[in-house]
């Protein structure tokens, strides 16, 4: 579709083909998004997108606060993985600065970023139970969710929308017992995740609602510039973790989840052994903490030098990454926000054509969009 | 498709939905409810919770308050939410007005981060919803009062304990 | 209680001089009320119950504070603020149809329930060809269905009605053959009947052919009442409400009526045809039945709360091409159990 293809607009359609709007206010689209359905029976013909509905001009808050009154708003951008934002951000800061982040503080920011992955893929888990009818796995992972909130909030003071990365390392160092508390935590986890695995993921009826649906060959999944578990789920490994290593992430080891089958079950087999994955992270880096400052050494009054960076982030929801432009001051010139989801809903036409109605639903949880980082 | 295979899989997608089954029983028998009834049952709230603001006061200093009006917090603060005016000079300096509009707060901390006498806090008070938006803007001597849960300030938890380092802690440690 | 309480009612009747046939009425309108006040409180519960049910299997508490520390009152209190609510109908769709449809969702499971015999002695109206009767007024509600989604002037209430009947209209047969592979054990068209063979010779789903037409029977009531794995033509998720998207206030609340008392007559027939119906040591009929007819309920919550749903082509596929060759080959089987079963004899 090109940008000026305003056929979309032109509900003029053949006459068998209804045009269904899921509004903005739906309890499925995971957010204010509007899907214009063209609807041959029960069958696709077309989707579009219609987004903006939740845009809060973040770029423009970028160029008019200073750098460090502009972390908090990437909190705000995904907010079901808010870490993960912040983490691109301040990744972007310090390469444009030269600034060296102790160790400490950088096993820090990896602890909560994948515990932030851990609860965003505890979300889509529930939401996606919940889209395909299992109420009961809405509540159950938000149940799991609700004890990494709890992690969370000790280190951080909150729970949603987390704003402990600082320019230069975090805002608070690990809190004392957060060790024990977490490795209780990932005891607590892994038999459910088993649990989990029985209840959903074997499921008979959902296999059948996942397998076969949604595909988005390998080729078409790079050429939409599509990342994380979707392109994952297409048999590409691409992980920013590992081809463009950042902060403490070459200490680890972790494998890189991809599954084959191109469909809404491979993504959905992708998210839950990246939960698995991000527990191994999370166990080696709290075991090896190491000593020393949790924020490096800077000027009370930031400024960064002019010149541009590009931070790049392996979120839950795929590649996020903030280009800053610095020119000497302490306001950024331009901060530009590269988000995963809007890039992943742009393949929402490729995998969902030829599919029916019902597994729409199915196919935008598979993608696993946020709102607020699509419209920013 | 033969008829043995097509029987095996009919054998194993109804064991899967059984075992479903089964993990709904356990959760409806066998594990507790962790519904906490508000509000006769709270949650237990960590000390570096986002909450109320606090002013700490200091009875040395005039109108008891620590706060010298250096307007520190009102820079840091990314979306406009203090209204300062200071008077008095050098060591008496306080603030005749200082307001705040928790209504465009985010509770990003900064302006407790940038306070350099440790003067602004938050608790762990997280009950303030209100029927009317006035009752957002809190003025001092509401921000000052002392009869509500005193919140740690910004040197307390920086002087909290941390999580030692591990035995296992690899690589070089900074010296910094 | 059919004679003697027609006979009892007519001499009394008689006093004021009405004559003898009046005793019949009466009795069938007193029969008829307490059946209708039975659904109605049994409804009630059953709402209350699935709360209670799907917290339960959640780590929730549900209801708990309406009227005790059990919330037992909380139907109630919903019921009210539904009467309470603004009665909105649309003004483009075909308001004739959208008024009467829930009316005919709900009466149905009224008709059908006044024939169930709650124990030997009390049934509202035994019918000998009880069975023939049950089944027929089940597959009133459809109608209802999609007169719900038609009126509505909706897409996604036409969608939902249009999924209703096709699926209602696929498992009305492998869920009719179930039920007729109990007629050929029990030799009997009538209720009553059905369970008094039970009573002597033992629960029906004990016997091999009949477990299979149980799980048949499940699976049939389960999308008859829309309940999950099959409840489509009201995914919430898909199509916000389905067929009932444009109903506020009183008429939800009779669509709402309408599917419990549908789920508590299924599942007083499958009591009936399978589990024995009122046969039972030492408690009185009455309660082994609403015991076996709960017991079975709290089956289908438990299936609602633990599956997703299937898609409305798999739904058919499975329906035609599975369940229903399924359904005709235990009958077969069935037949062939009872004749040797009286050869041997």
């Amino acid at each position: 579709m090109s940008a000026a293809d305003l056929s979309q607009f032109d509900y003029e359609r053949d006459g068998n083909q209804i045009v269904l709007n899921m509004g903005p206010q739906h309890p499925s689209t995971h957010g204010v998004l509007r899907l214009l359905l063209t609807l041959e029976g029960e069958v696709m013909k077309d989707v579009s997108p219609d987004i903006g509905y939740l845009h809060r001009a973040s770029e423009w808050i970028g160029q008019h606060r200073n750098y460090a009154q502009v972390t908090p708003y990437m909190s705000r951008l995904d907010y079901v993985a808010a870490s993960a934002q912040e983490f691109a951000y301040v990744e972007a800061v310090e390469r444009l600065a030269g600034i060296e982040v102790p160790r400490r503080a950088q096993y820090a920011r990896v602890i909560l970023a994948e515990l932030t992955r851990i609860a965003s893929h505890l979300l889509w888990w529930a939401t996606f139970g919940n889209d395909l009818g299992a109420t009961t796995v809405f509540l159950y992972g938000f149940r799991e969710r609700e004890r990494v909130l709890d992690l969370i909030e000790l280190m951080v003071g909150a729970r949603l929308t987390h704003h402990s990365y600082r320019i230069g390392g975090v805002a608070y160092d690990v809190p004392v017992g957060f060790r024990e508390r977490v490795l209780d935590f990932l005891e607590y986890l892994r038999p459910k995740l088993g649990e989990y695995d029985a209840l959903l993921t074997g499921n008979k009826i959902l296999i059948e609602r996942a397998q076969g649906v949604g595909v988005l060959p390998p080729d078409q999944a790079v050429a939409w510039a599509t990342s994380g578990p979707v392109v994952r789920g297409s048999g590409v490994a691409m992980d920013i973790r590992r081809s463009d290593p950042y902060s403490a992430y070459p200490d680890f080891d972790f494998d890189v989840v991809t599954h084959d089958g191109c469909d809404v079950l491979s993504r959905y087999l992708v998210r839950m052994g990246e939960i698995r994955q991000s527990m191994r992270i999370i166990e080696q880096a709290i075991k090896r903490l190491p000593s020393g400052p949790f924020m490096a050494k800077l000027p009370k009054v930031f400024r960064a030098p002019a010149g541009d960076a590009y931070g790049r982030v392996e979120t839950p929801r795929g590649d996020f990454s903030v280009y800053v432009v610095g020119d000497g001051s302490g306001v950024p010139v331009r901060v530009r926000l590269r988000s995963p989801c809007f890039a992943n809903l742009q393949a929402l036409p490729v995998m969902a054509h030829g599919q029916k109605i019902g597994d729409l639903v199915a196919i935008l949880g598979s993608i696993d969009i946020v709102l607020g980082s699509v419209d920013r | 498709m033969s008829a043995a295979t097509r029987a095996q899989d009919v054998w194993i997608a109804a064991a899967s939905l059984v075992k479903g089954l089964c993990v709904t029983l356990t959760n409806w028998v066998a594990r507790p409810r962790i519904t906490l009834q508000y509000p006769k049952e709270r949650p237990t709230i960590p000390p570096r919770f986002h909450g109320q603001f606090i002013l700490r006061p200091d009875p040395n200093r005039p109108r008891g308050t620590s706060c010298t009006a250096c307007l520190l917090c009102w820079k840091a603060c990314p979306s406009d939410v203090f209204r300062i005016e200071g008077t008095g000079h050098g060591k008496d300096r306080h603030p005749l007005v200082f307001e705040m509009d928790l209504s465009r707060c985010m509770f990003c901390h900064l302006c407790i981060e940038a306070c350099p006498f440790d003067c602004i806090a938050e608790n762990v008070d997280y009950e303030f919803a209100s029927y009317s938006r006035d009752s957002f803007i809190q003025d001092f001597d509401f921000l000052s009062r002392l009869d509500r849960p005193q919140g740690k300030l910004h040197g307390e938890l920086l002087a909290e304990p941390v999580e030692k380092a591990s035995d296992e802690a690899g690589g070089a440690t900074d010296a910094k | 209680m059919k004679e003697t309480g027609a006979r009892t009612l007519a001499t009394w009747l008689g006093r004021f001089g009405l004559p003898g046939w009046a005793g019949d009425v009466a009795r069938m309108l007193i029969a008829a009320v307490a059946v209708l006040v039975l659904l109605l409180l049994v409804v009630l519960f059953l709402v209350w119950l699935e709360r209670k049910v799907s917290a339960d299997i959640q780590s929730r508490m549900g209801p708990a504070r309406v009227g005790g520390r059990f919330g037992p009152l909380q139907t109630v209190a919903d019921a009210i603020k539904l009467l309470l609510k603004e009665d909105l109908i649309p003004a483009q769709g075909d308001r004739w149809l959208f008024l009467v449809a829930p009316a005919i969702v709900f009466l149905p499971a009224y008709m059908a329930l006044v024939t169930v015999p709650f124990s030997d002695r009390l049934v509202a109206k035994d019918l000998g060809v009880g069975v023939v009767y049950v089944v027929a007024v089940l597959t009133l509600p459809t109608i209802g269905l999609i007169m719900a989604g038609w009126a509505s002037n909706n897409k996604y209430s036409l969608l939902g009605g249009i999924r209703a009947v096709a699926q209602l209209v696929t498992y009305e047969v492998p869920f009719v053959v179930a039920i007729l592979c109990v007629v050929i054990m029990a030799d009997s068209l009538s209720l009553t009947e059905i369970v008094r063979v039970q009573s002597e010779q033992g629960w029906f789903i004990f016997r091999l052919p009949l477990m299979l037409a149980f799980l048949i029977y499940l699976i049939g009531a389960l999308s008859e009442t829309n309940r999950l794995p099959f409840d489509l033509p009201e995914a919430e998720s898909e199509l916000v409400a389905g067929y009932h998207t444009e109903y506020s206030g009183l008429r939800f609340a009779m669509f709402f009526l309408g599917e419990y008392a549908m789920q508590f007559f299924v599942a007083a027939l499958g009591a009936l045809l399978f589990l024995g119906g009122w046969s039972g040591p030492w408690l009185p009929g009455e309660f082994w039945f609403l015991i076996k007819a709960f017991g079975l309920i709290l089956l289908i919550m438990w299936i609602r709360w633990t599956y997703p749903r299937l898609r409305i082509d798999q739904v058919m596929h499975f329906g035609w091409k599975f369940l229903l060759p399924v359904s005709l080959l235990d009958l077969v089987w069935t037949a062939a159990w009872g004749l040797w079963r009286s050869g041997v004899k």
